[in-house]
């Protein structure tokens, strides 16, 4: 798996840094000078001239249609990191790991990221003996910084790729597999630190310390003003004195940065203020034994900085110095994924809208064989609820024809008190007849008020009242129970009560019953 | 060795099976979705209707519970009952309930019930015994198992032993069959 690296044309080569666009088309090359407002943005009117520049230069050299350009960027801005990923099966899974990783590591998101990476070393078993892991090292800036840029491209017609200057001059360089070392570039104000290790750059650090440090220590040593502090640092004032010895203060301040790296280390300087010849020696010697300091600015030649020399040697053959590209439009290694994802997602909304849409005509088809079932069954049982309306309206039936035999009984017992009963004859329909012979007329008279009393008899009738020659009265009686809706509620004595009635008042004991230990009339 | 396609193939073979998806769903989609709107109805018909059963069958919960109550209290399932031996059975189980009870069984006469009232016999029983067992042979009958009611009853003292009744019933058993419904006879 490799990383996606610059396209294999390229008609232009450009650097720019915080106040240079330097250009080389062919074998010419040019330096603008840039402006830039408070934020660090350029000036409107910066990049109108800077347009015209650049369409008068590419004018110059021939070139028409849609270009191609390599642009190196300045580190300021950029970050660096180096990422160890689990290897992984596809590029696709490969692209989506390395993603998150940005995600997890970068505090902005990669969508507002331009960013790339390359591989650094290779893959090899995790140091716990689990998956084997890939280290990475992934570059990325805000894609507004490249904003005004690509707005100069565009007037211009120019495809711009960005990589970074720091790994061009690294091209440039071309340093051995095995060595170690790194490049300090110097600016005005700053220079940038990139270090090697034999797997290639490893980190890139910006150091507050510039030719502006040189300057002012030349100023401060020697007594010279600032025009002839600039001269005397460019080797322009030949005639001057020795001045070495006045920069030392100066660089001296390099040595705490560039001790780290430790003794074997080759450390190749770049940017204007490394023109002094001086430089390098006397930064040697600062470091001490075992540290190399190398020029790589006079090196450059005709083609302007080493940044451009770097671009130039990796376009000319890619694979021996691959560059890392800063993918400023939209990400689409990631976008790809998310697209499909997104592709996916609207394929799974329309089949919803589509099953939500059949779904009444899916019901019928899937559930009709489950409801046919339950309908053959509910039929089924249809025929067992006519069973159960006959069975209820025979029991009922059964329950109204059973007429109160007990219950009349336990009455005509409690009313006849000292009365011998005899014949007793009932009837379901409710017809009552007795014969009974009792002491005087008042008990029958009594007797009669007891059965109407009792509220279950009705029509009741002495048909026959005979004195006996034993001073008694016979009674032929016949009655009516009353039908059920009519009856009164039937208190029932126990007979355990009964034997204590004397002494208490009676109390209901509970409904009617047709227990036989309730009932015992009296014979 | 085959050639990769394009991105102008690509969109052009997209553009053309979107193309031909949407002729097909023209052309064939209509009577598709009319065959399925039809079942749908369908469907809809037989789930309104298996609704009003549900109701029906829910309605007869509540008897069901009724039925199953008065066959406890009565102790007998109407279903069980066979006609050709209910008489028997139920005379039967009339003199062992009688004799349970110590009752001693007079003449027995079992005549055809009138089919009018739905009974399938007459038991004409006579018997003498103590008052407690002629009360509990009263009781019991409600709770013997065959569907009968006294249609009446006749207490007289007994001559022979003052302790004890004579007891005359007119028992009707009552014929299940004759409560269900006849199935109408097609037309010739």
């Amino acid at each position: 798996m490799t990383a996606p690296g610059l396209p294999q044309n390229a008609d232009i080569f450009i650097e720019i840094s915080h106040d240079t666009w330097a250009a080389l088309c062919g074998h010419e090359s040019v330096a603008f000078p840039l402006e830039r407002s408070e934020n660090g943005r350029l000036t409107d009117l910066c990049r109108e001239r800077l347009t015209q520049r650049l369409r008068g230069f590419l004018s110059r050299q021939g070139k028409r249609g849609r270009l191609t350009a390599w642009c190196a960027l300045e580190a300021r801005g950029v970050s660096l990191r180096r990422l160890s990923l689990p290897a992984a099966s596809s590029k696709e899974e490969f692209h989506r790991i390395l993603h998150l990783q940005i995600e997890s590591e970068f505090p902005v998101s990669p969508q507002e990221l331009a960013w790339g990476w390359r591989a650094v070393g290779a893959s090899g078993p995790a140091a716990n003996g689990g998956a084997p892991r890939r280290d990475v090292m992934v570059a990325a800036v805000k894609r507004e910084m490249l904003e005004d840029y690509e707005r100069i491209f565009s007037a211009c017609g120019i495809s711009p790729f960005f990589t970074l200057a720091a790994l061009a001059r690294a091209a440039f360089y071309a340093a051995p597999s095995a060595s170690r070392g790194a490049i300090l570039h110097i600016g005005r104000t700053g220079a940038e630190l990139v270090s090697f290790e034999q797997s290639g750059p490893v980190a890139i650090r910006l150091l507050p310390w510039g030719g502006e440090n040189l300057t002012r220590a030349l100023q401060e040593e020697l007594g010279l003003n600032r025009e002839e502090a600039e001269k005397l640092k460019r080797g322009e004032n030949t005639g001057a004195k020795e001045w070495s010895g006045a920069l030392e203060p100066a660089v001296a301040l390099l040595v705490p940065w560039l001790k780290p790296l430790g003794a074997g280390a080759t450390i190749s300087l770049t940017g204007k203020p490394a023109r002094d010849p001086s430089l390098a020696p006397l930064l040697r010697q600062l470091l001490g034994e075992g540290f190399s300091c190398a020029n790589l600015e006079v090196a450059a030649g005709n083609e302007g900085t080493p940044a451009l020399a770097g671009l130039k040697k990796s376009a000319a053959n890619p694979s021996a110095f691959p560059l890392l590209l800063l993918d400023a439009k939209e990400d689409t290694r990631v976008v790809a994924p998310d697209g499909l994802a997104a592709w996916k997602w609207a394929a799974a909304a329309a089949v919803l809208a589509l099953i939500i849409l059949c779904f009444p005509y899916l019901e019928s088809v899937l559930l009709a064989p489950r409801l046919e079932k339950k309908l053959a069954s509910l039929n089924a049982e249809k025929g067992r609820l006519e069973t159960i309306d006959e069975e209820l309206a025979f029991l009922q039936n059964l329950k109204q024809e059973q007429p109160p035999y007990l219950d009349a009984l336990y009455l005509l017992a409690g009313a006849a008190q000292g009365t011998r009963l005899e014949p007793l004859s009932m009837s379901r329909h409710g017809d009552v007849s007795l014969r009974a012979t009792m002491a005087n007329g008042q008990q029958v008279t009594d007797f009669r008020s007891k059965l109407i009393d009792s509220g279950w008899f009705a029509n009741v009738v002495v048909e026959e009242q005979t004195p006996t020659q034993d001073r008694h009265v016979s009674v032929r009686m016949t009655a009516q129970l009353k039908p059920l809706a009519a009856r009164k509620e039937l208190i029932v004595e126990s007979s355990a009560k009964k034997t204590t009635a004397e002494k208490e008042p009676p109390t209901k004991s509970g409904t009617a019953t047709n227990s036989p230990a309730a009932v015992k009339p009296k014979s | 060795m085959k050639r990769a396609l394009t991105d102008q193939e690509k969109r052009t073979i997209r553009i053309g099976t979107v193309l031909v998806a949407v002729y097909l769903a023209l052309f064939f989609g209509k009577p598709i979705w009319k065959h399925f709107a039809t079942r749908a109805e369908a469907y809809q018909t037989q789930v309104a209707q298996a609704k009003s059963m549900r109701q029906v069958v829910q309605a007869y919960e509540d008897k069901a519970l009724v039925v199953k109550k008065l066959m406890e209290e009565f102790h007998m399932d109407p279903a069980t009952l066979k006609r050709a031996t209910l008489v028997a059975e139920t005379s039967a189980a009339i003199q062992k309930a009688a004799g349970a009870g110590g009752l001693q069984t007079g003449p027995i006469r079992e005549s055809s019930g009138r089919s009018s009232a739905k009974e399938a016999a007459t038991i004409q029983f006579e018997g003498s015994g103590p008052v407690p067992a002629v009360l509990a042979l009263l009781h019991n009958l409600q709770t013997l198992g065959f569907p009968v009611v006294i249609d009446t009853l006749q207490l007289t003292a007994d001559p022979k032993n003052p302790m004890a009744l004579k007891v005359s019933m007119t028992i009707l058993v009552l014929d299940f069959e004759a409560w269900k419904k006849k199935e109408e006879a097609p037309n010739a």
